[in-house]
C-alpha cells in the first residue's frame, strides 16, 4: 500500500518528522511518497532513512523543482 | 543507494536550462568588466558564484549541521560540517605558508568575550526557527524561496539593530575582549594537531551519537558520503545531475574558501556586507548610521557609495545568483510559496534574531564560524557551542509551536 504525505511548502525538518510519523502506521513493504518542492530534503529525507533505517529510497522529479521521494519500508 | 535523481519531466517542457547559460555569460561579463573598476569585488564575485552553485548542488545546510542533531537524532551535516572545517584550517595553514595569505592577519579573529556567548544563543535559536543560516537564506533566495526573501527582510532589520547596539556592546564587552589566535598560544604544530585530534573525535562522537553504538557507528555506510568516492558516482554528480554528495560539497567549499584566502587574503564572510547594504539602505531613508560605533570605520566615507561596495556584498549576491544558476541549470528553480502565516512570521524572526546576533558576535555561520574557525580563532569554537546549544533551545521551541 502506498502512503502519500504531502510536504509542499514544509521546511526541514518537518518532511523527515511526518514520514516518520507515517511510517509508525506502514505495514512491511508498503511504500511512504513524499511530496516535496523542498530541495533539500531530496538529500536530507534520502539520507535519513537509508542510513538509520535502512530502507531504500527512490528519488523521482515529477516537475520543476518538485520531487516524490518514495520509500519503501522493508522491515 | 545513491542520490540519483530519476527525471520523470519532459525536456524542452521549459527554457530553464538556455536561462541559466545567459545568465551564466552575463555575470561572468559583469565581473570582467568590473574587474576594473573595483578589483576585490570582482573575485569576491566570483567567489561567491561558486560558493552558490555548490552549495545548491551539494544541498549543504549549516543549519542542519546544528539543529538535526537534537530534531532528528541525524548528525550527516554535522560530520559533514567537521570535514569542512579541517579541510578549510589546513588549507588556510598551507596558504599561509606559500606567502599568499596570512594568518592572524588575514585570517578572521575576533575577540571572544560574552558577546561570544550571546550572540551565539540567539544565531542558534534563530537559524532553527528561520529554518537556514545565512549562506542556506541566500541559496534558497536563488532558488525561488519566498520564505527565505522574508528571512532577508528580517536579516536587513536584525543588522541595522545589531549595528546599532554595538555601540553599546562595543566598549563594554568587545573592546575589552581578547583575540586569541591559538598557534599564539600553543605555537603551530600543536595547534594544527590539536585540530586534527579534536575534530576527529567530534566525528567520532556525532557518529557514536546518531548509531548508539561504536560498533554500529565503525560499520557506518552512507550515500551522501560515499557517493562521488568511485567514478560512477562522481560522473553522476557532475553530468547527470544527481545530488552531490555532503562531503563532496564539503570538500568542493573547502578548496573554494582557501581559494578565496588565496586570491583576496580572506576567507569568505557574508553579514558584515549584509549590514552594509542595510546601512546603505538605511541611509536612504535618511538616518545617518555613518557615526555608529559599527560603521566607525568608514570614517572615510564621503560619498555613501563606500557601503555598497563592500566586498562582501558582492560575495552574498554572488552566492543567491550562484544558486539561482545551479537551480535553472538542472531545472529545478521555482517560486514557492510560504506555506503559513506562521511561516511568516517565523521566517521573519529569524531572520532579525540572525541578522543581530551575527553583529553581536561579530560575525555569521560563514565568516565568524566557518572563516573563524578555519583561521584557528577561538572565538569561533565558542561561537559555535553555543551556536549548537541556541539550536538545541530553538529545536524546542519548533516542535511545540510550529510543527
Amino acid at each position: 500500500m502506498d502512503h502519500i504525505v504531502d510536504s509542499m511548502g514544509d521546511i526541514c525538518p518537518i518532511p523527515i518528522i511526518k514520514i516518520e510519523r507515517k511510517l509508525k502506521d506502514a505495514k512491511v513493504s508498503d511504500r511512504i511518497i513524499l511530496e516535496s518542492d523542498h530541495s533539500c530534503s531530496t538529500s536530507s529525507v534520502v539520507n535519513h532513512f537509508e542510513t538509520k533505517y535502512g530502507y531504500p529510497s527512490e528519488i523521482v522529479k515529477v516537475d520543476e523543482g518538485v520531487w516524490n521521494i518514495i520509500i519503501t519500508k522493508t522491515s | 543507494m545513491s542520490l540519483a535523481v530519476n527525471e520523470k519531466v519532459e525536456t524542452g517542457k521549459t527554457r530553464q536550462g538556455t536561462w541559466a547559460i545567459l545568465l551564466f555569460l552575463t555575470y561572468m561579463l559583469a565581473v570582467f568588466f568590473l574587474r576594473d573598476y573595483n578589483r576585490e569585488a570582482s573575485i569576491t564575485a566570483l567567489f561567491g558564484f561558486v560558493f552558490g552553485y555548490i552549495l545548491q548542488r551539494s544541498r549543504f545546510c549549516f543549519a542542519a549541521g546544528f539543529r538535526d542533531i537534537f530534531m532528528i537524532r541525524n548528525t550527516a551535516l554535522t560530520r559533514a560540517i567537521l570535514v569542512l572545517l579541517l579541510l578549510t584550517s589546513l588549507g588556510l595553514y598551507a596558504v599561509q605558508l606559500t606567502g599568499a595569505g596570512a594568518l592572524p592577519g588575514g585570517g578572521i579573529i575576533y575577540p571572544l568575550g560574552l558577546h561570544t556567548v550571546v550572540g551565539g544563543l540567539i544565531f542558534g535559536f534563530g537559524l532553527v526557527i528561520a529554518g537556514n543560516c545565512v549562506s542556506g537564506c541566500l541559496m534558497r533566495m536563488g532558488e525561488g524561496y519566498l520564505m527565505q526573501w522574508l528571512t532577508f527582510i528580517g536579516l536587513m532589520i536584525g543588522s541595522v539593530v545589531g549595528a546599532w547596539n554595538l555601540g553599546w556592546w562595543g566598549p563594554l564587552f568587545i573592546e575589552v575582549s581578547p583575540e586569541i589566535f591559538l598557534p599564539d598560544l600553543t605555537g603551530w604544530p600543536l595547534t594544527l594537531l590539536l585540530y586534527i585530534f579534536l575534530i576527529a573525535c567530534l566525528y567520532l562522537l556525532a557518529l557514536y551519537y546518531e548509531k548508539g553504538s561504536l560498533k554500529q557507528a565503525l560499520k557506518h555506510k552512507s550515500p551522501v558520503f560515499s557517493t562521488g568516492a568511485n567514478f560512477e558516482g562522481l560522473k553522476g554528480m557532475l553530468f547527470k545531475g544527481h545530488n552531490w554528495s555532503y562531503t563532496f560539497g564539503a570538500v568542493a567549499l573547502s578548496l573554494t574558501n582557501i581559494g578565496l584566502f588565496y586570491f583576496w587574503g580572506k576567507p569568505g564572510g557574508i553579514t558584515s556586507g549584509l549590514t552594509h547594504l542595510a546601512g546603505w539602505l538605511y541611509c536612504r531613508i535618511g538616518f545617518a548610521p555613518c557615526d555608529w560605533y559599527y560603521f566607525r570605520e568608514l570614517a572615510y566615507l564621503e560619498s555613501r557609495r563606500i557601503y555598497i561596495e563592500h566586498p562582501l556584498l558582492f560575495l552574498s549576491a554572488g552566492i543567491v545568483l550562484g544558486s539561482f544558476f545551479a537551480s535553472l541549470l538542472h531545472r529545478e528553480f521555482r517560486i514557492r510559496r510560504v506555506k503559513s502565516h506562521k511561516f511568516v512570521a517565523s521566517a521573519l524572526v529569524g531572520g532579525m534574531l540572525l541578522g543581530y546576533s551575527s553583529r553581536v558576535a561579530m560575525g555569521c555561520n560563514f565568516g565568524g564560524f566557518w572563516g573563524g574557525l578555519s583561521s584557528f580563532s577561538l572565538h569561533a569554537w565558542v561561537f559555535g557551542l553555543f551556536i549548537l546549544i541556541g539550536a538545541y533551545f530553538g529545536g524546542k521551541f519548533f516542535m511545540r509551536y510550529l510543527l
